[in-house]
């Protein structure tokens, strides 16, 4: 197995980063559609609960619920506790994965296309070098080599430049919670701001 | 939908009348950071539109003073009220006759930056009082309007014998408006409230109690789509006509276009979009139809605000426009007729507080999509259970890390600068000899 270098460490990133992201939106596009085939007795249970947030009760709403998020444990011009927020602030001003392959809103609603974002997040290199070199230096380097020597080696390795094809397969095998792919994507996207808020 | 403007103020004059409120303010014009009350001879001047403010907006010629129709505006009192312990000018009673009719304007003003800590607390502060048989509101509206009201009293008579009373406000202002209006409409008045970037004052069925007493047509609400004060304090608080095809729910394009910014909340924003080319109500119904009411808009907000602070961006708005699509298809197919009203901040809200997010978890995929979401923020999980609440709480923390700085700074920056507007009541009579 190669070492994990700084050029492997970048394609590891850009991969694992478009596996969340593409497997998050296939996730919710089917959850979207699914949303009418639900039987009598969920719709039910849907229904009194709609009911209830139209309708909700002074008495028994469940503030409890709310504590510890933002804005829900004081005034409104509270300061965020100390250690809370996005992130540690010099990696925070960098350009992100989420920022730099970022569709615009007219392509919202449009079919994704594995092969384009993959274009996109190629386009988006040069822009990222920042951001990858940031990760590299706090990522836990021999945790990502030892999960890598785990993974099926039938196919181009995750942390090398990946056709649509194979990119396909590794996230097929996310989705189908293989412990390996799910690692590796989950190590990486802890190095993203939002993990850290 | 028709609807029967008659005898409301025109936009133009209820966005002059809520932005001059500021005058009341000391030394507004000025912008010196003094607490008090400013002389009512000087807030008439700017007010009724004699001031330095008009003159200078005007081209040096002061259109206020033309002859016009109205008959007889009258700055009766300017009253004190009171943020946070901190007194000072905080609105006017006008009084005009049109039509035949008496009407008496009560005008109140939002925050002002050299006083914004108490102003800011008075605004932030989401604890919850009783008002009157209405319900629960906002502590700090109800303070600020507890704080008024012995400057009204003063008023009482003229404003009790008025035929229609009409309440003003932006900002701060036009929750303390809500609450003054309501006040009126409980003691048998006739009262028309309109506010201007107003944020939510009512909880639990109390804003819907008082758009009842008030009547729907009568409550004009106009707002940017993306004034961030609009959107805090979330659910279980409401606005008065929430939903999209309320006819004076009158949301507008922000001035920003698709940014989340403290200028969306700026009065003088709200002034230049109502008050051009003598627009009527039906012409601020109609910029309204621009806008997009996706509840899952305001998550693509949030992430492109110029504040943003990285954690999620424009590839996320996908995600997460889709995961709005999927909880409000959900709450709609069950019948939650003002699941569009609700932002996504509401949402989330409304998802931990409910059992939503248990029922999330029984639809299978619903529970994977929360499962991948995980893994996409990066979240570790600590049990299978639960899995909706913790993705949940974790983009509702991050969005409001967002939101609630922005609707602060907003707030802040509400009453910092500002010309005179002049007073201009469209169909009265002599407004130059009226002044007192």
């Amino acid at each position: 197995m190669a070492r994990l270098d700084r050029t492997r460490f970048e394609y590891l990133y850009l991969n694992a980063n478009s596996i969340a992201d593409i497997a998050l939106l296939r996730a919710l596009d089917k959850a979207a559609s699914a949303a009418a085939e639900r039987t009598p007795e969920q719709r039910a249970a849907v229904a009194a609960l709609a009911h209830d947030i139209a309708n909700p009760d002074p008495a028994t709403f469940d503030w409890s619920a709310l504590e510890g998020v933002y804005g829900f444990d004081g005034p409104l011009d509270a300061a965020p506790p100390a250690g809370a927020g996005p992130g540690p602030a010099d990696a925070v001003r960098l350009p992100s994965f989420d920022q730099m392959v970022g569709v615009d809103d007219e392509d919202l609603d449009a079919p994704l296309d594995i092969a384009h974002y993959l274009r996109r997040v190629d386009d988006a290199r040069p822009a990222l070098q920042a951001r990858v070199d940031d990760c590299f230096a706090r990522a836990d380097i021999a945790a990502f080599e030892a999960v890598l020597a785990t993974l099926p080696t039938d196919r181009a390795p995750p942390d090398s430049a990946l056709a649509p094809e194979d990119f396909t397969g590794w996230l097929e095998l996310y989705e189908a919670r293989h412990g390996g792919i799910e690692a590796i994507v989950h190590g990486i996207r802890q190095l993203e701001p939002l993990a850290a808020a | 939908m028709t609807v029967n403007d008659q005898q409301a103020l025109s936009p133009r004059e209820a966005a002059y009348i809520a932005h001059n409120c500021y005058f009341t303010l000391k030394d507004w014009m000025t912008g010196a950071a003094v607490a008090g009350v400013e002389t009512r001879a000087n807030v008439r001047q700017m007010v009724l539109g004699s001031g330095n403010g008009a003159q200078q907006r005007a081209g040096g010629a002061n259109t206020s003073l033309k002859p016009t129709d109205l008959g007889g505006a009258r700055l009766d009192r300017v009253f004190e009220g009171s943020t946070a312990g901190l007194r000072t000018g905080f609105g006017y009673v006008l009084r005009f006759n049109r039509g035949g009719a008496r009407h008496v304007i009560v005008a109140t003003r939002g925050t002002r930056a050299e006083h914004s800590k108490a102003d800011i607390y008075t605004d932030a502060h989401g604890s919850l009082t009783g008002f009157g048989s209405y319900g629960l509101v906002h502590t700090g509206f109800k303070n600020t309007f507890d704080s008024i009201r012995g400057g009204l009293a003063s008023d009482d008579t003229r404003i009790m014998d008025a035929d229609v009373v009409h309440c003003v406000g932006h900002s701060l202002g036009g929750a303390v408006a809500t609450l003054v209006a309501s006040h009126f409409s409980e003691r048998g008045k006739a009262v028309k409230l309109y506010t201007f970037g107003c944020p939510r004052v009512g909880a639990f069925g109390a804003q819907r109690a008082m758009e009842q007493s008030l009547g729907k047509l009568n409550v004009y609400r106009v707002s940017h789509d993306l004034d961030p004060v609009t959107m805090v304090g979330p659910f279980p608080f409401g606005h008065l006509n929430p939903n999209p095809d309320d006819a004076n729910n009158m949301m507008l394009t922000s001035p920003t276009d698709r940014l989340l910014s403290v200028a969306n909340h700026d009065m003088n924003e709200y002034v230049l979009r109502v008050s051009r080319d003598r627009m009527s109500w039906d012409g601020v119904r109609a910029l309204g139809a621009a806008v997009d009411h996706d509840n899952a808009v305001m998550a693509r907000w949030l992430l492109r605000s110029s504040d943003n602070p990285g954690w999620l961006t424009r590839q996320a708005a996908r995600g997460l426009s889709y995961l709005m699509k999927a909880i409000s298809g959900l709450l709609s197919a069950a019948g939650l007729v003002g699941v569009v009203s609700l932002t996504a901040v509401d949402l989330f809200v409304a998802m931990l507080t409910s059992n939503l997010c248990k029922m999330a978890e029984l639809d299978a995929d619903l529970r994977e999509a929360m499962r991948q979401a995980a893994g996409w923020a990066g979240i570790v999980l600590k049990s299978a259970a639960q899995i909706t609440a913790q993705v949940v709480r974790a983009i509702l923390d991050a969005m409001l890390r967002v939101l609630k700085p922005i609707a602060i700074q907003a707030l802040y920056l509400a009453g910092t600068t500002g010309t005179a507007l002049p007073l201009i009541i469209d169909g009265a009579t002599s407004l130059a000899g009226s002044v007192i």
